[in-house]
């Protein structure tokens, strides 16, 4: 039996996952999400400072993996330090948390609620490549020009 | 590919799409090496050529990607944009459809360069209705059909009264 094609993906996941990273902290920044829907508007609790307003979320509060095959881009698992700013009418405040979330509990709230535009579920961050995204192509383009001398080896040795 | 957003997904023991497309991938090599060798066939037949000059034909067709490989290449970024259809972000223009009442404002999107001369008389007017908008002739944003084309970044904002 022949032997499987070898495709490692591993170097353009890693480079990828950055450039993607960049991408979603731009649609944390401007509160959109990957549809390019308009972020809820609504504060509900107290998070939205802890998204935006310190921006450590923003810096921090991405993670991802990559494999052979395999891209997963996640919000971290660490605690946020705590830090937080809120904008009042008389300018800003800033305080300090003894019980901080997550950064993926952050998220997770971010995704939960309605988007602005419609109504209806907030596409979020994650989950899906950024409206418009050419990833897959790029990652076609790559797989094929790893496989392209295999196929040709293996067509060598086949009609030798 | 997994872009965890419900966080739900635990342990190796996923399969991710980019393995089903290199697994639908291989065995379109398998049918493509199976073809290349009946295009040598073909060739020492039909054309008369010699073993190694069909042999080095159909490799160059490979390399180059033209003649018979030129399918098999196409078929290979069909199954690259199915994997753009399911990975990547779909834009949200159906709830326009759903409310025909509803009125949006034209909404400038981040661009790092100018904006184009339609965007800005769009973005300039008064609140409409999707049919309002398309009236216009410019369609609605990101369709391609303003003067920046498809490079436009600009949203329908619903307003609210």
């Amino acid at each position: 039996m022949a032997k499987p094609f070898k495709v490692d993906l591993t170097v353009f996941f890693t480079k990828g996952a950055k450039t993607l990273i960049g991408n979603y902290k731009r649609l944390l920044t401007l509160g959109r999400g990957v549809s390019q829907d308009f972020a809820p508007k609504k504060k509900v609790g107290n998070r939205k400072p802890w998204l935006i307003n310190t921006g450590e979320t923003h810096d921090k509060g991405f993670d991802s993996r990559a494999g052979k095959l395999r891209l997963i881009i996640f919000p971290s698992g660490k605690k946020h330090s705590g830090k937080t700013r809120y904008k009042t009418k008389s300018g800003f405040k800033t305080g300090q948390s003894k019980k901080p979330p997550t950064y993926r509990s952050l998220f997770r709230w971010h995704n939960r609620g309605k988007s602005s535009y419609n109504g209806q579920n907030y596409s979020g961050l994650f989950g899906m490549l950024p409206l418009g995204s050419d990833f897959n192509k790029k990652m076609g383009r790559e797989a094929m020009r790893q496989l392209k001398p295999q196929i040709v080896a293996r067509l060598k040795a086949t009609l030798k | 590919m997994i872009l965890d957003k419900n966080f739900s997904i635990k342990g190796s023991q996923v399969t991710t799409s980019i393995e089903l497309a290199m697994i639908e991938i291989e065995s379109e090599v398998e049918a493509f090496l199976s073809r290349a060798n009946i295009e040598v066939l073909k060739l020492q037949e039909q054309e008369g050529f010699s073993k190694q000059r069909a042999f080095d034909t159909v490799i160059g067709q490979v390399e180059g990607q033209t003649d018979f490989a030129k399918a098999f290449f196409n078929r290979i970024d069909k199954i690259t944009q199915e994997i753009g259809k399911q990975t990547v972000a779909k834009p949200v223009r159906e709830y326009g459809k759903k409310n025909p009442q509803q009125l949006y404002k034209w909404h400038l999107g981040s661009v790092k360069s100018v904006h184009c001369a339609d965007c800005l008389s769009l973005a300039s007017m008064e609140a409409q209705t999707i049919a309002g908008w398309l009236s216009h002739g410019l369609g609605l944003p990101r369709e391609g059909k303003t003067a920046c084309n498809v490079g436009c970044k600009c949203l329908l904002e619903p307003v609210t009264s």
